[in-house]
């Protein structure tokens, strides 16, 4: 793998990870906002 | 058709969606995520990781949802009578295939509990500084080492591992006789907050370390840097496929159990996909930041990588020990962070053992009219019992057995059998409508598609390209050392008497529900 210096990150990588960590954090993101927005309840809660 | 009275539900949808996501999110999380990104092409690991998440997680995921869901219309919370509905009672072989659903769990659930009852003894042993003062790696390989051999004092009684082991079924089986929601949905509910923010705190700690060896910028190009050659080697896409599995756990039968708990009417697409994604952020935002980049800070590069060549354990628990007594501050810093790190990876076991652990609890209850706490007495019995083996047998490779077979390999052959009975035999237009019923979210339409032609060719394919290179030289044992061999043979042994025994049961239990429906 392409190395800078041992102490630094190739913009590449900054970019994979970046781009990958970002996908999974907008994922998540709008599934509870979907969730809080106009989601149901299990129906025992909504029982209650 | 509603749920029938005397099954037990869930009770609130956040307390479903921590039970799954707790079942998902496990030691491959922050152990096997890291080691296989590192060793299959760094950030473009992430190209096939992301493409099998489309096209084999995702789909599978809600499949297995949608076969949970609909077997507990008919009061079944296991897989063998979940393929039995899937083909409308039609076809008599369904269920025995089935037992799959059951037997993988419950031998995953005995090794893993043990397993996972070591994070006990280092979170404790990080606690009160047991490990401190062995700064090297071999030493911590030997501490490890004696812990892990029932006959080697050396550093520990052999009792000592038996004892966690003991405490960590203890807890199992107080936290599995309170029911779904009492239980399961409590654990997961105090527990995956838990697990959350000490990762967060680990990440940023990680993250804000001097440089030493190297800096952890340097950790996290060690596992994001691309190595575009790796995206035309087949074995790269298939360790992603495979780590699918993993970390979603997939194939196992644990997924259906907890999905039968839900009433018709209550969403599967848009709940199965949040546990998935939650599942995931645990993954390649928490689970990249910490082992691997702390190993590298410490080791350098080629130290870490070497390290990670060892395996998931020589990643945790060696090398994580040795960073733990080189960080700078107070050692009661140290070993609170020790403390964090062991504790989180307890805690994302334990809350997928009793996941494991959950399909023979309901097999037992469903098929044989027993109370939830005598099944699951029975259950940790056997638990203990046959977990002692791999106490005792440990050093042999007997636990890498069963891990192969049911923890591996065998989770693609159940995905292989269910996938066709879903998309071919009930037909993919009425698991299609099936998935949908009371959806809080529309799957788009190209997923039918793929559900029924996409997921099942990438699935045998894995199926095929592991059977060929790797479960054959397996099975026959290539490899190992000759005096382990009679130990092996042994560990398959024990297996293999829990398949039949399963097999049995299954058909025992058709046998009194076709009594008590004449």
């Amino acid at each position: 793998m392409e190395q800078v210096n041992g102490h630094e990150i190739t913009p590449f990588a900054l970019g994979f990870m970046v781009v990958s960590m970002t996908s999974v954090t907008v994922l998540v993101v709008y599934c509870y906002a979907r969730i809080l927005r106009g989601g149901r309840q299990l129906h025992r809660e909504a029982d209650d | 058709m509603t749920l029938p009275p005397t099954r037990e539900r869930w009770g609130t949808r956040v307390g479903l969606i921590l039970a799954m996501a707790g079942n998902a999110v496990g030691l491959g999380n922050f152990l096997r995520f890291p080691v296989q990104a590192a060793q299959n092409g760094g950030g473009t690991f992430m190209i096939p990781y992301f493409v099998s998440f489309l096209l084999l997680g995702i789909p599978l995921m809600w499949i297995e949802w949608g076969i949970g869901r609909y077997g507990g219309r008919f009061g079944h919370g296991t897989v063998p009578g979940m393929f039995d509905v899937l083909t409308d009672r039609r076809k008599k072989w369904a269920k025995y295939a089935g037992v799959l659903g059951l037997f993988m769990p419950l031998v995953v659930f005995i090794y893993y509990t043990y397993v996972v009852s070591w994070m006990l003894g280092f979170s404790f042993f990080s606690l009160t500084g047991e490990y401190f003062g062995l700064g090297e790696v071999q030493q911590m390989r030997d501490f490890l080492g004696s812990y892990q051999n029932l006959f080697d004092s050396s550093v520990h009684g052999g009792w000592v591992a038996l004892l966690f082991f003991l405490i960590t079924m203890s807890f199992l089986g107080w936290v599995l006789s309170r029911g779904i929601s009492g239980g399961i949905e409590k654990l997961a509910l105090i527990g995956m907050p838990i697990l959350f923010l000490f990762a967060f705190v680990l990440m940023v700690r990680v993250l804000t370390l001097p440089p030493a060896e190297a800096s952890p910028m340097a950790g996290l190009d060690f596992i994001w840097s691309p190595e575009w050659s790796s995206l035309a080697e087949p074995k790269v896409w298939l360790a992603a496929a495979g780590q699918m599995f993993f970390t979603l756990s997939l194939g196992m039968g644990t997924i259906h159990t907890y999905a039968s708990y839900l009433s018709e009417r209550d969403d599967i697409t848009l709940t199965g996909l949040s546990t998935g994604a939650t599942n995931e952020f645990a993954e390649v935002v928490l689970g990249g930041t910490i082992a691997i980049p702390a190993a590298v800070v410490f080791f350098g590069v080629e130290g870490a990588q070497e390290i990670a060549r060892g395996g998931s354990f020589d990643l945790g628990i060696v090398a994580m020990g040795v960073v733990f007594q080189g960080l700078p501050g107070p050692e009661l810093l140290a070993r609170l962070t020790g403390f964090l790190w062991f504790f989180l990876l307890f805690i994302a076991g334990i809350t997928s053992a009793v996941a494991q652990a959950s399909p023979a609890i309901s097999f037992l209850q469903e098929g044989f009219g027993w109370r939830r706490r005598r099944a699951v007495r029975a259950l940790m019995a056997i638990g203990l019992g046959i977990g002692l083996l791999h106490v005792v047998f440990y050093p042999t490779g007997f636990l890498d057995e069963w891990d192969y077979w049911a923890g591996t390999f065998g989770l693609v052959i159940f995905a292989a059998i269910e996938i066709v009975l879903f998309s071919f035999v009930f037909g993919i237009d009425r698991g299609w409508e099936e998935l949908h019923r009371g959806a809080d979210l529309q799957i788009p339409p190209i997923y039918k598609p793929i559900m029924k032609w996409v997921t099942p060719a990438f699935l045998y394919t894995l199926l095929g390209w592991w059977g060929v290179t790797e479960a054959v030289p397996q099975f026959l044992m290539e490899g190992k050392d000759p005096a382990d061999i009679p130990y092996l043979w042994l560990s398959r042994a024990v297996m293999l008497v829990l398949l039949v025994a399963g097999l049995l049961l299954v058909r025992e239990a058709w046998r009194r529900r076709e009594g008590w429906s004449k």
